[in-house]
Parts: C-alpha cells; structure tokens; sequence
C-alpha cells in the first residue's frame, strides 16, 4: 500500500497562485473557496526588509486533528495516507475547522460542508500527479509515495531538508516543506 | 477542406484520447472519480491566450464543455505548466458577461445587429472616409497576436499606414536598443544563468511561465539572482539580492557597473575585439560614470555596486542582464536598455550557455509571402505618429499608440476619421483615459473587435465580438523549436467569429476582397511550407517539433550593418541621442510631497483583460497602493485608510497598503483594476485604474509611453475597515 506525501519548496515558489486555481478547476469549486491558501508577512524596515510567502492546505496528517474531533466518521483517513470527506455523513458542525491548526478547511457554502485538499486521489490513482503539483510553474511541489524506496520523494526531503510545518504539533503531516 | 467554425469537431475528435481507469476495489471516492471521468471525453491539445506569451495546453471537453485547461508537456512555451490565468480559462468561456453578437451604438445604447449589416455599413463607412480623406485617415491598433498578418494585408490593401501595436507601453525601449545593436532582440538562456540582474524585470508577476521554470532550475542550481526595483516585488522574494533602487536610475547603476568592468579589465577581451565594435567609445564615455557617481543618484551605496559588478563579471559568460519586457518606464529607459546590451556583449555572453539567445525559427514576414493575394505596396502616406519619420528613425514598426488622442484632436499631420482597436484596450492602456474618450468621441467610425465590453469598445460605434481562444482557430505559432496550433475545443457558444474571419469579412465590404480569397488552411500551409509541414498535420499533434530540442552553444550570425555588436551605433545619433549610453535622469523628480507614481503586474491578472474571470476576480477583486511606512506616517494615513491619489492629470480613490517593501519617495499599485464598463459586472469600478493618473507622455528615443514618468499626491479621503 502507498503512502502518499507531497514536498512544497518555498524557495521555488513564485507566489503565482497557479495551484490554486489548478485546483479550483480541477474540482469545479466554487470562486473564493479555495483548498490551498498563500500566505505573506514582511519582516524587517525598510530598506532591510524582507517578505515570505507560505503555502498551505489539508496536510494529511497521520495523527490528524479533524479526525479525532468528526462526531459522525465522516472524515477518515484511507490506508495511503489521504484524509478525506465523506460529505454525506457530514453534520456540518464545523468541529474539524476550528480542530485544524492549520486552518486548511473552507466552508462550501452550497453543500454547507467543510471542504479541503483531497491530494487529487482520483487524478493519484490514475498515476497522475495532483493538479497543484502538475501545473506548478516553478516545479516547487513534488508527490510521491513514502512506501516505495525508489521514489524521489526520499531523496528531495533528504537533500532539501524539508520539513513538516510545525512538527512540534505532533499531527505528523504528509507535506514536507523546504524554507 | 475550408475550414469552417462548424468541422472543427471532426478534427478535435480524432485527437482525442482518454486515460483509462485502472481496475481494482471500487472504493467510494473511486466510484466518484469514475462517474466524473466517464461520458464523453476529448482532450484538445490547443494554444492558451489567457495572456500573451502562448503556452501549449491541453483543454479536456466533457459532454461539449470545457472542464479543465492543463499545460501541453509537447509545447516549448509553458512545458506542461500554465498559471494561474491559463487555470482560469473556461472561466472566460462561460462569463455571462462576454460579448455574445454584434452590437452597434445607437444614441447611448448599444443594440444587436446582423453581421452582414455591421459588416455591410462598416465597409460603407470604410469607404467613404478613404474617398475624403485618403486611407490614412483610419488606424488599427492591435495587441498582436496570432492572426496579425491578417491586420498586415488589410491595412496595406487598404491602403493605411497606420496599424500600429501596444509596443510602446511595453517594450519599446528594449527592440530599439537591441535591433540597433544586437540587430535582433534576444532572450535569456534563463535555466542556465549564473548570474542574473533585472531591471524591474519581475519575472513572477509578470509572468512567462518558461523563463519562470528556466530562472527556478537556475537557482536550484546555485545562481545568483538580483532583483533591482524600488518594490520588494514578488521577485525581489526569490530573489538572492533586492536592491532597493530610486526609480528611475537603474541607468545609473548600469553605467557605474560598465565603468568597473572596463576599468578593471573584467570584460571578455576576445568577445569584444571579434564581435563588437565602438568599445573605445563606450570606454571614453563611462569614465566619469564612478560607482560613487552612481550612488548620490541611484541611492545605492557604491561598495554595493562595486561587489554585485564583480561577483557578476566573474560569473561570465552566463552572467546576464535581463533585456526585460515592459521597459517603457521612464525618459532614459532606452539608454537603460542600452548600457545593458552593452554590459552583456562586455560579459560576451551571446550564444553562450546562461547568456543572450536569438529565437531560433521565425516564419517569413508577412509582406514576402506572395501568391495568395495581389501584391502588397507599400502605403503613400507617412504614419500619423511620425514611427519611421525623421524625428523617430527608430520607432519603425513599434508607434506611437499612446498619442493618437493627441493626433485625432489636433487634426494634425492630417485628419484621422476612423479607428480600429483589435484585443487592444488603449482607453485603459495607453494611459490618460479622459483625452482618449474626447479623442475618440470625435470620430466618424469606431470599431472595436474583442471578446468583452472594454472601455474602448464602450466609445465604439460598432463592436464585434471575437469568439474565445477555445472557440476558434487561429494561424500557426512559432514557440522555440516547435511549430503549434490554436484550435477550437468546443462550437462558439454565441454569434461570435474568428478574428480572422472578421477581417476577411470586413475586407470585402471595404473593397478590398480581393486580398482575401483564401482559407485558412491555405493562408496557414503558406506560412508551413518552409518547415515541410502542413495545418492538417498541426491539427492532429497540436505541436511539431523541429528539430531535437539540443542547443549548439555559439555565436550566431549578428545581423547589423557592420555583422558585429554596435556598442556605439550612428542610428542612435540620427534619433537625437549620443552614439553610445549616456547618464540621463528622469523626466521627473520626486521631492515637496510629490510621489513617484509606479504600476505593473500580478501573477493573477492580464493587462485589462481578466478582471471579470469569477476566479480570478474571488483571488485578487480589487488593487491597493504601496506606500512606505514612514512616508505615510507623514501623511496621516494608515493601513487600509481610502486615499485620494492625485497627478496632474487626473485622480483616483483606492486603499492603502502600508508597507516597508517600498521606496519612500515612490507608490505602487497593480494595474488594470478599476474598470468602468458597466457590461462586466464583477470588474466594474472594483479598485483603482492607473489609466486616470498616467499621461500620454513620448519617450525621445523610442517614441515609448514611458509612463511611470508622473508624480502624485496622496492624501487621506477615509477610514479603513479598522480605523
């Protein structure tokens, strides 16, 4: 069984919001809810002043808050590793939003039901790459599979040092982030 | 076979292919992406127009609507990635708002009218104003794209000279300065760069999507990236170096850095001595430029300058200075662009890995193909704007766009009485939006061809609505080393044509048929012929390519009078310029409360063009103004407060986003918000235009817009959300 996980290099990143709406399109989401979110601060006075921009979505966590939270299992997490939504045992409660400490879950105001990244598991099974990482125009996110030894995915966490975003959580995400 | 807007289906079906579910237990999520894959699939391998760098797409068509656009792995431009627009494409397909049939004003109402009959009483007008005033009193202006040889033979059959492009408010200063010198305006070899400087090249927001992948490899690989900009852009991000220059003297920095490399013998003796000539003019020139010199003007302290020239002339020959795109941004910014061509031919960097590149294949031009229409003359009359003339040898084939309101009210060099914008919104992108709304109000004819109710269209008397990029065909495109087709992925929803078809239609009724009595197969197989291939070939594959992808690292034959880089060129002194780069300030200086005024790009948006896509409105709806921290302590003004920005040509309202990312002495905002067409719902009147604050100025040299050239000031008018 695969074990699914995605590294997003920041150094790469180009702020170009391609994944985004990659992603809006590719699950014919409504405009403005939006699965991956880019993020910005500034640091620094000028003229010694710096901005950093963050990426951040659903991170499939193996200890996943949102799973402990759902009252009614409608959010599970499959054997490869992706957590997702079973909308129609969705009770709409919301707990998982607030549970999220990254915050990756958006209302879809027409099904009433909080929605999130699904790692593209239909485009995965196709051996596709998600749409976020295909259309990536500064090749900085890469997916592969933990479980297969061959898969590149070992060698860029390693070479890049890429982290999970606040490991110190201990949700243990699937996405690897170089910073 | 003619092909018409109807066969098209035939054609994309046989390129049609489909990926297979692979078997296995049919979870519940598998069932769901099944039902969503089944039904009738084709994938149409096309070219993106979401802006107008012509990636290679893939559009995959479910049950006869467009689901998903995805980048084409065959196609040179893009690779296989598209961004953020070219992701939001079926969002213009489907916008209600599109223009959906011909419309002509009556009073101040537009209303639906046949094609025939708009073609019928254009063609008459057309006509009657060539029987008055001669044919130069119509000009076409155009964003150009794929079918402008269309634009070509109309004009010159009917007898105009002035088709006229963008060019100015983009990239004029670079074509002249490098045709002039390089006699051929080259890219960079970006994937391969060692050490990379832009001039407000800010290659993310203004995006290419393959020069972003080549600059990303580059930096993988260790290159050092400069960004020089008075904004910590998007770029400034990736980049390793911001340096946080005083607008407009980035022709400052460029000639201290010629002056270390000459001084110090850092430059690429060999290159120089059998590729250029005038390097003894350029070194008597620069000798007074001194990294100290270069500081008092540009802000920038001298050691900066002194360390950046020498870690990048170590770095040669892949160490490049961005020749850019929009660079018509000041009064020097021609010289600008000519210090840099000189400091590239100083690294030697032409033909070389991480260096100055020639496109590689180019279709003839236009004017040399014969044999499917009557020979082309050149037109009698001198274009309206002077392009070409005496006083702007070097504006030949770029204009003067932005002053035609000034040439309509004056009457002057002779009367203009009709006006064709084609993809082209001038009224909100050659700035100054009031003088061209009196300018155009006092034409005969105004006809305006797009795909939505621009403001320009708003002044027209008819407007023709083009049919979207993945609704038509277009002539064939050159991208790298391939040749690709745009083709339709589904029928034109509305009563909408081809661009193409447009013009033939609107030829025959002006009295010049004759120039079009072929299809566009024909017309597209002419252009082919030389590369052995044909449109039905282009059909099936979307792409083709040429040869086998690899680069030969040399130099290329360098197509100057003298076959060598022109360092110092004549053709500068006949446009009133020095043979060689001189230090020439801005035209304005900031000081006594007056703001530096400066505009450009985001990755999300497209010139004036994409405001009303509902995805790409939700991501970004409306513009704010940068303003330093300090400056606008001064001011009284804080984040999110609504300030007035004002110069002397006109003022605008927009929120405020206080920020250290700025030059004090300068405000920014992103342009093409602020629309005022009412016929886009969800644009209208959403953040600020630039097009209010901008003048129709003339760069000397270039005849560019440069138009960031103007000076505000900013003041309080309200309260933010959290005041």
């Amino acid at each position: 069984m695969p074990k699914y996980a995605m590294v997003i290099d920041m150094t790469k990143c180009a702020a170009c919001q391609a994944c985004t709406v990659a992603c809006e399109a590719e699950w014919g989401l409504p405009p403005g809810e939006k699965f991956t979110r880019l993020e910005e601060r500034e640091i620094g006075k000028f003229p010694n002043v710096r901005r950093e921009f963050l990426l951040i979505q659903c991170q499939h966590c193996d200890k996943a808050p949102c799973i402990e939270v759902c009252p009614t299992g409608a959010t599970y997490k499959r054997e490869d590793g992706i957590v997702l939504l079973d909308d129609k045992r969705c009770a709409g409660c919301k707990y998982c939003m607030v549970a999220c400490p990254y915050q990756a879950r958006v209302i879809n105001h027409e099904k009433g039901v909080p929605e999130k990244c699904r790692f593209c598991y239909h485009r995965v099974e196709q051996g596709k790459k998600p749409a976020c990482v295909s259309t990536c125009i500064g090749e900085a996110r890469y997916f592969g599979d933990l479980e297969d030894p061959n898969d590149e995915i070992h060698r860029i966490i390693h070479q890049k040092q890429a982290k999970p975003l606040r490991g110190d959580l201990g949700t243990k995400p699937s996405i690897y982030y170089v910073r | 076979m003619k092909l018409t807007r109807r066969s098209f289906l035939k054609a994309s079906a046989a390129t049609g292919a489909l990926a297979a579910l692979s078997g296995g237990v049919m979870s519940f999520e598998r069932w769901a992406a099944k039902a969503a894959e089944t039904g009738d699939v084709k994938l149409v391998p096309s070219i993106c127009e979401m802006c107008g760098t012509k990636c290679g797409i893939i559009v995959k068509v479910k049950n006869g609507r467009v689901v998903k656009i995805e980048g084409n792995k065959e196609h040179p431009n893009g690779k296989g990635k598209i961004c953020a627009r070219g992701n939001a494409g079926m969002k213009l397909l489907y916008d209600p708002d599109r223009l959906k049939q011909p419309l002509k004003k009556e009073g101040d109402k537009f209303v639906p009218i046949s094609w025939e009959q708009a073609f019928k009483e254009i063609g008459e007008k057309l006509k009657e104003i060539k029987a008055k005033y001669g044919p130069e009193a119509l000009v076409w202006s155009t964003h150009p794209e794929l079918a402008y040889d269309y634009e070509v033979i109309f004009n010159l059959a009917f007898g105009s000279p002035n088709l006229t492009s963008h060019a100015p408010t983009c990239y004029s200063p670079r074509n002249v300065a490098y045709k002039a010198m390089y006699g051929e305006v080259p890219t960079v070899d970006y994937g391969n760069v060692k050490y990379y400087i832009s001039c407000g090249r800010n290659l993310v927001e203004g995006i290419n999507v393959s020069q972003v992948l080549g600059i990303m490899k580059a930096k993988e690989k260790g290159a050092k990236l400069i960004a020089l900009d008075p904004r910590y852009s998007n770029f400034a991000a990736l980049a390793s170096e911001w340096v946080p220059i005083r607008p407009g003297t980035d022709l400052a920095f460029l000639l201290a850095m010629i002056h270390l490399i000459i001084k110090n013998e850092w430059y690429d003796k060999e290159f120089v001595k059998n590729y250029t000539i005038g390097f003894e003019e350029v070194a008597a020139e620069v000798e007074k430029y001194t990294p100290k010199w270069a500081e008092e003007i540009t802000g920038i302290p001298a050691a900066t300058i002194e360390r950046i020239t020498e870690e990048f002339a170590k770095a040669k020959p892949a160490a490049v200075v961005d020749p850019g795109w929009h660079v018509s941004r000041y009064m020097n910014s021609t010289e600008m662009l000519r210090a840099g061509a000189v400091i590239n031919a100083l690294m030697g960097n032409l033909g070389m890995k991480g260096g100055l590149k020639f496109p590689k294949y180019k279709f003839t031009k236009v004017e040399e193909r014969e044999g499917l229409w009557p020979k082309l003359e050149k037109p009698k009359a001198k274009r309206f704007d002077g392009a070409g003339g005496e006083k702007w040898p070097l504006a030949k084939g770029l204009g003067m766009i932005q002053m035609l309101p000034e040439h309509i009210l004056s009457g002057q060099p002779y009367p203009i009485k009709a006006y064709i914008a084609n993809h082209h919104n001038p009224v909100r992108s050659a700035g100054n939006s009031e003088k061209w709304i009196e300018a155009l109000k006092q034409l005969e004819l105004v006809v305006v061809i797009d795909v939505q109710m621009s403001e320009t269209a708003m002044m027209a008397h008819y407007v023709l609505p083009e049919s979207t990029y993945l609704e038509r065909f277009d002539p064939p495109q050159i991208a790298g080393n391939a040749v690709a087709l745009r083709q339709p992925a589904v029928e034109p929803l509305h009563n909408t044509m081809g661009v193409d078809d447009i013009i033939k239609e609107l030829a025959h009724e002006a009295g010049i048929g004759q120039y079009f009595n072929f299809t566009l197969e024909q017309f597209s197989d002419q252009m082919l012929k030389p590369f052995n291939i044909t449109f039905k070939q282009l059909m099936e594959k979307g792409v083709i390519a040429l040869d086998d992808g690899k680069t030969e690292y040399k130099v290329p034959e360098i197509k100057t009078d003298s076959g060598k880089i022109e360092l110092a060129s004549g053709a500068f002194e006949k446009a009133g310029a020095k043979r060689v780069p001189t230090w020439k300030p801005p035209g304005v200086t900031e000081g006594n409360g007056k703001l530096r005024f400066l505009h450009g790009h985001t990755a999300v948006h497209t010139h004036t063009s994409t405001f009303n896509n509902e995805y790409l409105h939700a991501l970004m709806p409306e513009n704010v103004l940068w303003i330093n921290t300090r400056t606008a302590e001064k001011l009284g003004i804080k984040n999110g407060d609504l300030v007035e920005v004002k110069s002397d040509y006109g003022k605008v309202t927009i929120k405020a986003k206080v920020t250290e990312a700025i030059h004090p002495d300068a405000v920014y905002m992103v342009h093409g918000f602020g629309g005022f067409s009412p016929y886009q719902k969800k644009a209208y009147k959403k953040g600020a235009s630039t097009s209010f604050i901008i003048p129709c100025h003339v760069e000397p040299v270039s005849g560019a817009a440069a138009d960031c050239e103007v000076l505000v000031e900013v003041r309080k008018v309200g309260g933010g959300a959290n005041a």
